[in-house]
């Protein structure tokens, strides 16, 4: 598995690419700031979209993230990474956008389904068990608590450390940590019924793992 | 190594930070617990779903110029979604479409005055449904003097029926008044007109000043009535 590949494809930035990117964003450079959305903005809808589990919504608060990033850029601080900044305002808008809506879990986005393609990871998932428990894994991630499920995502899906994870949700490490515990104690409690249901686990477990 | 022992060290292994003899007795105990085993298997498996997630929608390719318009112009300026654009573009298209109908079904007198003081002239679609309006009034004119022209008749309903097809679908307008000939609309109304001077007085029509608006055609008067191609206006 690639792990340092992001969603569509697009390498990491430069640490250094980066910094002379947002030099020239501080400038309003449009093409600066072009080069940086396009960089940073899959992967920072792949994160809010799967906490929001709504297009619309992820969307304006991808906006927002960016436009908040832009319009502070004088008080960012090169010491981090911007997509650590970026996540960092996602976040927090995103938190304040669940709980406005009080809808912490359970929203069913339909355009991701229009949206799938097929490719490697649905052609080894293939079986309808291990499809079934797939998404019994989602439906499990979208039980957890908001500072959970962005831990989980940020944790496999964005291959972040505790560190740079405290510094996005604003906690200590000690509490990623915990949040990271606490979520896959949960996960463990929701799927062990669902597996223990299946005949031949270990071998879906095997599909899933790849 | 038991199992609670076991399950207290899922966490370190599974960030890869179980080293040493506790790394040897953990792989011990799952050789030897299948349900061990299986909890983690559950729990890599479920982390490794959720690391090669690609289901989320792509972002449409506009998004960015979207937001770089807008953070090139200030923070006053916020990007609207297209759900959301739509939601406050189509009543502003309706309110458009609504000015229209009143402008050119309901006032009159609103033809008769000059076009580029009588109001506001928003679209060039626009312009070319106030021609057609006039086309069509001329024509009615003409037909008012001559009942009996077959042509004239037809050519009144071929209006009608762009008039309503324009208003309908704003965008064909640009391209519907293009299909006619405005040179034989004017030669045929212009031949009524010549007639309605032979006709007596009394059998202009209920509207008495239609001769007036005839004279004035005949004459080359700049009445808004009288037949002109549309780009005049425009």
């Amino acid at each position: 598995m690639d792990v340092k590949k992001s969603q569509d494809g697009t390498a990491p930035m430069d640490r250094s690419e980066e910094l002379r990117l947002v030099q020239k964003a501080k400038r309003r450079d449009a093409e600066a700031m072009r080069a940086l959305i396009d960089a940073h903005k899959q992967r920072l809808f792949a994160f809010v979209w799967r906490m929001h589990r709504n297009h619309h919504d992820a969307e304006e608060i991808c906006q927002d993230a960016f436009l908040k990033a832009f319009a502070a850029l004088d008080s960012f601080n090169p010491d981090y990474r911007f997509s650590t900044w970026l996540f960092t305002i996602a976040y927090r808008v995103t938190l304040n956008t669940l709980r406005k809506k009080r809808a912490v879990s359970g929203e069913m986005d339909w355009t991701r389904c229009a949206s799938s393609e097929p490719d490697a990871e649905h052609e080894y998932a293939a079986s309808e068990e291990a499809n079934r428990l797939k998404e019994m894994i989602w439906q499990s991630v979208d039980k957890l608590s908001p500072a959970q499920r962005a831990t989980v995502l940020l944790f496999y899906k964005q291959q972040m450390g505790c560190q740079e994870i405290a510094t996005i949700l604003e906690t200590p490490v000690a509490t990623v940590k915990s949040h990271l515990h606490r979520a896959r104690a949960k996960l463990k409690d929701l799927l062990s019924p669902v597996l223990e249901e299946m005949s031949g686990s270990q071998r879906i477990l095997g599909e899933l793992a790849g | 190594m038991n199992c609670e022992q076991s399950q207290n060290l899922f966490d370190a292994y599974l960030d890869n930070s179980l080293t040493g003899t506790l790394a040897t007795e953990f792989g011990a105990h799952q050789l030897a617990c299948s349900h061990c085993r299986r909890d983690l298997a559950l729990l890599e498996v479920a982390g490794h779903v959720v690391a090669s997630d690609n289901e989320a929608p792509l972002l449409d390719d506009e998004f960015t110029s979207r937001l770089v318009e807008c953070a090139t112009d200030g923070p006053a300026k916020r990007p609207l979604k297209f759900s959301r654009a739509l939601w406050v573009g189509l009543p502003a298209a309706m309110a458009a479409c609504l000015t229209m109908i009143v402008w050119f079904g309901g006032d009159d007198a609103s033809n008769e005055s000059d076009p580029e003081n009588s109001g506001p002239r928003v679209l060039g679609v626009e312009d070319e449904v106030r021609t057609n309006e006039e086309l069509l009034e001329n024509v009615l004119e003409a037909l008012s003097v001559d009942p009996n022209n077959e042509e004239l008749k037809d050519l009144a309903d071929k209006l009608r029926a762009k008039s309503e097809k324009i208003i309908g679908d704003t965008r064909d307008g640009a391209s519907l008044l293009q299909d006619y000939s405005e040179d034989a609309i004017k030669e045929l109304v212009g031949s009524v007109s010549k007639k309605s001077h032979s006709r007596p007085a009394n059998s202009v029509g209920e509207n008495g000043s239609q001769d007036d608006a005839m004279q004035d055609q005949k004459n080359g008067s700049s009445d808004s009535r009288a037949v002109k191609p549309p780009t005049e206006e425009l």
